[in-house]
């Protein structure tokens, strides 16, 4: 056990201890500051469609399936308020014609 | 929103975040698109809210995008000690064999490393990478500082697995 931790803090010193370049190449930060630019100049809207561009084509194919299924079911259920609507309006009609209404006990 | 010179963030925090990324990834090409996604974020994040601790907030994004690299070149397979750019930087240490050793034991906990959620592995870098205190981590992350140090735990148990099958 004693020797599976060392193993640990050996790799945490090693990854600490790595030798690392002090600092960027001026090319990358060249770059960074382009994008960081280019990034600060772009609209909202550009955003979004930079977004939906660099989308997976199976997230866009699942959004336009979302899409289509609640295009769908608000049509069904508009269809139905609708029918809704009608009936009501013949059920009124329909009882102001009523002349006598009759109860069984 | 602020209005942030960016060139001198970069002159003056560009190191640490260079440090933070170029140690979890070990190579120039994927520590230099780390570095422009981080401050690219960081210029999002700008934008929503304002940011009083620039170098506390480059270091955690730096952190994360170099973790979701690591995650992707896990997922890719293109996970390979030879990736790293051994050469290009001059070694401390003394031998051969305790360099090779070094190099070994960085690239396994990389590897290591990329196969922990994103939050513990997170926490543990920002622990042992950077110093920070579990308070700091606590804060940059959002979450409580005592989940800070149960997500550290996870962490550790998990890398010790790791390196116990892995030794």
């Amino acid at each position: 056990m004693k020797k599976q931790k060392n193993n640990l803090d050996e790799a945490i010193n090693a990854l600490k201890n790595e030798a690392v370049p002090a600092g960027p190449p001026q090319e990358t930060i060249d770059t960074t500051l382009q994008k960081l630019t280019e990034a600060g100049s772009k609209t909202t809207k550009n955003r979004i469609i930079e977004r939906i561009k660099t989308m997976k084509p199976f997230t866009k194919l699942a959004a336009a399936a979302a899409i289509i299924i609640i295009a769908a079911l608000s049509i069904t259920f508009l269809d139905k308020s609708v029918t809704t609507a009608y009936a009501l309006e013949q059920t009124i009609q329909a009882s102001h014609s009523v002349l006598s209404p009759h109860q069984r006990l | 929103m602020q209005m942030i010179d960016w060139q001198s963030i970069i002159n003056k925090h560009g190191p640490i975040v260079w440090k933070t990324a170029y140690r979890l990834l070990g190579n120039h090409t994927d520590a230099a698109d780390c570095f422009s996604e981080t401050f690219i974020c960081a210029l999002e994040v700008s934008k929503r809210q304002r940011v009083r601790n620039f170098p506390a907030l480059l270091v955690r994004l730096a952190t994360a995008r170099a973790i979701d690299l690591l995650r992707r070149q896990l997922r890719e397979s293109r996970f390979c000690a030879n990736k790293a750019d051994l050469a290009a930087v001059p070694s401390v240490n003394p031998g051969p064999a305790q360099q090779l050793q070094t190099q070994e034991f960085a690239v396994k906990l990389r590897e290591a490393l990329a196969q922990l959620p994103q939050q513990e592995a997170q926490v543990f870098c920002l622990r042992y990478l950077n110093n920070m205190s579990y308070r700091q981590i606590a804060k940059e992350l959002g979450i409580k500082k005592n989940t800070a140090g149960v997500l550290l735990h996870r962490a550790r148990t998990k890398l010790r697995d790791f390196f116990k099958v892995s030794t």
